[in-house]
């Protein structure tokens, strides 16, 4: 073979899918010609970059989690969604829009009106998960603050920083076993005037939506939003955090960042 | 119902491993996180409604990646319809810099993480860059690792035709990454 033809083959050769006798020959042609042999090296090179690119682009977090499981609970769901989703895009349905967002203000309204003892946050994130009544009336889910916040630092092998700092005016209002996620520890609090609950899970809850990656100090934390209230969620040793609340997603940060 | 449960465990089986390339491959196609995402859900939810369809479980990843591949197609007004540099540029800003590491040896230095991150940024470039006849086949066969068979099934074109589109989007390649890649010693 001359170098056009060495050449022509010589992606066969580096994926090894050349034939056994043109294998030989191709070998022999590179040990004797350093320019066919630089050629193969870049090439090979290349192709070793291009293999790297899957470490480079990891899975989304959460991406998996929310595939399966609207395999295995949400599929008509979800279907249902797509097609209100393509019955906007289609008509372009402004009023139909305007009428969502006015029902969606009401109902916001209606559950701040009727939380009664329940907090609104709390009551948001419960009913999400269909475990509102599950709290409301079992007994054997009204634990002690301590006892959560024990199983809860237990799950991270690290303590629950409180309070915070003079002033910042965080404090625990209750604790709960909730049975989303199995039966994994929640607080609430209240912090001037708003309120935050932590969750401690293994997984994150499909219905999460997408996350944004952000970085403060040596902790990451992903941040979403779900109907108006911020989600953050971190790493915590084995166990997954996860924070729901009405306050501003930077403030959120900063409380979290130093609760944990 | 039980029946049902023990398909979802297989399909799930067969699903998980995949997820990586999944998403990958439909960066590829929409060139958008966010789209990918989106992307990604559906193609999933179809299969998983087809699973029975497929005869020959052992050729599950070519026709998983068919399946996505059709969903875009199907929709690609859809999984279109936003920008793409400026989300991708947003992905790459936010993952681990040690990853670039394998790329040009492990000498440190802030130069070096520079080359790494340029260098990175032009084949991730040159590889959106390419058509898509070329692009899918080159990252289905180089960037994940499906032999020529595979991606000939994934894309539903005969193997000669890969192997030829594959040679020509290498040469592409190569072509658009000179003097970014260093030339290897003799």
């Amino acid at each position: 073979m001359n170098c056009q033809e060495v050449r022509s083959f010589i992606y066969q050769f580096i994926d090894g899918i050349t034939k056994p006798e043109q294998t030989a020959v191709i070998q022999s042609h590179l040990q004797a010609c350093p320019g066919c042999r630089r050629e193969y090296r870049l090439e090979r090179d290349i192709g070793a970059r291009l293999k790297d690119t899957s470490t480079w682009e990891p899975l989304p977090f959460g991406l998996e989690t929310r595939v399966i499981s609207s395999l295995h609970s949400g599929k008509q769901e979800n279907h249902s969604l797509r097609q209100i989703w393509q019955f906007f895009s289609r008509q372009q349905a402004w009023v139909a829009v305007a009428g969502i967002v006015l029902l969606a203000l009401g109902l916001t309204l209606n559950l701040t009106r009727n939380s009664g003892q329940v907090y609104p946050l709390l009551e948001h994130v419960l009913r999400d998960h269909n475990v509102l009544n599950l709290v409301r009336g079992s007994a054997d889910l009204a634990v002690s603050v301590a006892e959560v916040r024990t199983s809860m630092e237990s799950a991270w092998g690290s303590k629950l920083i409180l309070p915070v700092q003079p002033g910042a005016g965080l404090e625990i209002v209750g604790g709960r076993f909730c049975r989303f996620g199995g039966k994994t520890p929640m607080l609430v609090f209240k912090s001037n005037g708003h309120q935050l609950s932590l969750h401690v899970m293994k997984e994150i809850p499909g219905s999460m939506g997408k996350f944004t990656m952000v970085k403060r100090g040596t902790k990451t934390f992903y941040t979403s939003s779900v109907d108006g209230y911020q989600v953050l969620m971190t790493r915590q040793g084995e166990a997954l955090s996860l924070f729901f609340s009405d306050m501003p997603g930077k403030d959120l940060l900063k409380v979290a960042s130093q609760i944990l | 119902m039980l029946e049902s449960a023990h398909k979802g465990d297989r399909f799930e089986q067969e699903l998980r491993p995949l997820m990586g390339t999944t998403y990958r491959y439909a960066l590829r196609l929409t060139k958008n996180p966010d789209l990918a995402q989106d992307l990604v859900q559906d193609a999933c939810l179809k299969a998983f409604q087809r699973w029975g369809d497929l005869r020959e479980k052992d050729k599950f990843r070519p026709w998983f990646l068919r399946i996505l591949y059709n969903t875009f197609i199907d929709e690609r007004r859809r999984f279109s319809r936003r920008g793409e540099s400026s989300s991708l540029d947003e992905r790459f800003a936010h993952e681990d810099s040690k990853h670039g590491e394998k790329l040009m040896g492990t000498i440190p230095g802030p130069e070096q993480e520079l080359l790494k991150k340029e260098l990175r940024g032009k084949i991730r470039d040159a590889l959106d860059d390419l058509p898509e006849q070329y692009r899918l086949p080159v990252f289905l066969a180089y960037g994940e690792g499906l032999s020529y068979e595979e991606v000939a099934a994934a894309l539903d074109c005969p193997v000669g035709t890969i192997m030829s589109r594959l040679f020509r989007g290498r040469k592409i390649l190569r072509k658009r990454l000179a003097g970014y890649v260093p030339v290897p010693a003799q």
